[in-house]
């Protein structure tokens, strides 16, 4: 049973027996694992907080072949989100974080610029607080839909092909639940909603940018709404099942 | 697993359903059970189907109780000022045998969660609430668990209930009694420290 050390991002812990946990990490080399982790919910484990959601950590674990679980050994605190829980709607940002990482990765496959995408967020929603947070959850929707590969093309027109970000002349582009990317004002379907091209000019600018350089200005619940909603729906898409957190994030 | 009669076979397989038991646990269980008199497991039999028939909630906190209204919120000699909010009707217990706490109760049976879609519609948060608006209440204590999920439930309680001009108060969090601080993580440390108190 080889011993390994994984910096690693608790996504989701569940209950297991009476004082153990199955909990599912996001590890800088190895992907996504689960593991158990023995007497966990013990008042003094070898975890003490390291297993509450989003925790960084150092996690130590024995890795067995043909076995999907990894028995987790113990874990090392490099940065709590503890102190983000005084406010509620951070805490539901930090879900839908952990949401969209669980549901959206494969198992087992070393993703690490999705890693690094999670911990530039939560330094962002650390240091930002408030002031950051739907900055931190639009920036980190728009990198997971594309590190996941699944952002569609936003530049032209589905069914026609027209150009929609020509600086002379920018065209409204219109989305709908049922198709992928975007469609022109002539060819917009039924049921579809606007993706505004201020939104547009901000994907373009988080596609490039560093968190703390996108968007700089004040970004609240109604900035880039509808380009949130487009890639929660592409997110949703993608998992064939609606996302728990994101209309109580949406309400917060 | 081996061949066992049939209704011993369900009895063992029935005890297994029971948090922390395996398969050598429940055999003996269910051995002990077919050793003892007929009266023996006629009261085990009966004692688990009362639990299921005869409890209910308290109408005014929530908590398991054998009548409308439970022990607490009968006994008039409680303090009617305070009340002591958690998550589930066993935090209760922990929280009697201290013998330090004379005020009442309410459970909210779970903590905020959105990754398990449970929001405030699903917690008995809404008679808290009533109970506090009935202005009897100066003091409500938060004594949700020491984890993201208790600690999001208590930041959104505080919110909702200090409005109605109630001190709401949060258990301490910190370094466990008979533990070592050299052993205590980041947030442990930190929670310590944010609670302590003059002496
Ligand atoms: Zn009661």
């Amino acid at each position: 049973m080889p011993a390994r050390v994984s910096e690693a991002l608790v996504l989701r812990s569940y209950p297991l027996k009476e004082a153990d946990l199955i909990v599912s990490v996001l590890t800088r080399d190895q992907g996504k694992l689960r593991g158990v982790a023995k007497r966990a919910r013990r008042l003094k484990s070898a975890f003490g907080s390291g297993l509450e959601r989003l925790s960084h950590v150092k996690m130590s674990y024995f890795q067995r072949e043909n076995r999907e679980l990894v028995n987790l050994d113990s874990c090392e605190l490099i940065h709590s989100q503890f102190g983000l829980l005084s406010d509620y709607a951070a805490s539901v940002a930090l879900d839908f974080l952990a949401e969209v990482s669980e549901q959206l990765l494969p198992a087992a496959e070393a993703n690490e610029r999705f890693f690094r995408l999670l911990l530039a967020v939560l330094d962002h929603l650390r240091s930002q607080r408030e002031a950051g947070l739907w900055r931190a959850v639009t920036y980190f929707a728009y990198w997971a839909v594309r590190l996941a590969g699944i952002l569609p093309e936003l530049h032209v027109c589905l069914r026609c092909g027209t150009w929609l970000d020509d600086p002379e002349s920018p065209q409204r582009a219109f989305y709908s639940r049922t198709e992928a990317g975007l469609y022109c004002g002539h060819c917009r379907q039924p049921n579809s909603w606007e993706l505004t091209i201020e939104s547009r000019a901000m994907a373009r600018e988080m596609a490039r940018l560093p968190i703390e350089k996108a968007a700089p200005g004040v970004f609240t619940r109604d900035t880039a709404a509808d380009l949130r909603r487009y890639l929660i729906q592409r997110i949703e898409d993608a998992l064939e099942r609606k996302l728990l957190t994101a209309p109580v994030l949406e309400a917060c | 697993m081996p061949d066992f009669a049939e209704p011993l076979a369900r009895l063992i397989t029935e005890f297994k359903h029971l948090p922390g038991i395996g398969q050598k646990s429940a055999q003996r269980l269910a051995f002990h059970v077919l050793r003892a008199g007929r009266e023996d497991a006629q009261r085990l039999a009966q004692a688990l189907l009362d639990v299921k028939d005869k409890l209910g909630l308290c109408q005014v906190c929530n908590n398991i109780s054998d009548s409308q209204i439970c022990q607490y919120c009968r006994d008039e000699q409680r303090d009617q000022k305070m009340i002591c909010v958690v998550e589930e009707p066993h935090n209760i217990i922990g929280i009697e045998t201290t013998r330090q706490y004379q005020g009442l109760y309410h459970v909210l049976h779970g903590a905020l969660s959105p990754l398990r879609a449970i929001g405030p519609e699903q917690l008995k948060i809404k008679s808290l609430v009533e109970r506090i608006g009935a202005g009897r209440v100066e003091e409500v204590i938060l004594a949700t668990n020491p984890n993201v999920e208790g600690e999001a439930t208590a930041v959104y309680l505080s919110k909702l209930l200090k409005p109605l001009g109630v001190k709401v108060t949060r258990i301490a969090m910190g370094i466990p009694v008979g533990s070592d601080l050299e052993f205590a993580d980041e947030v442990t440390m930190w929670k310590s420290l944010e609670g302590r108190r003059e002496l």
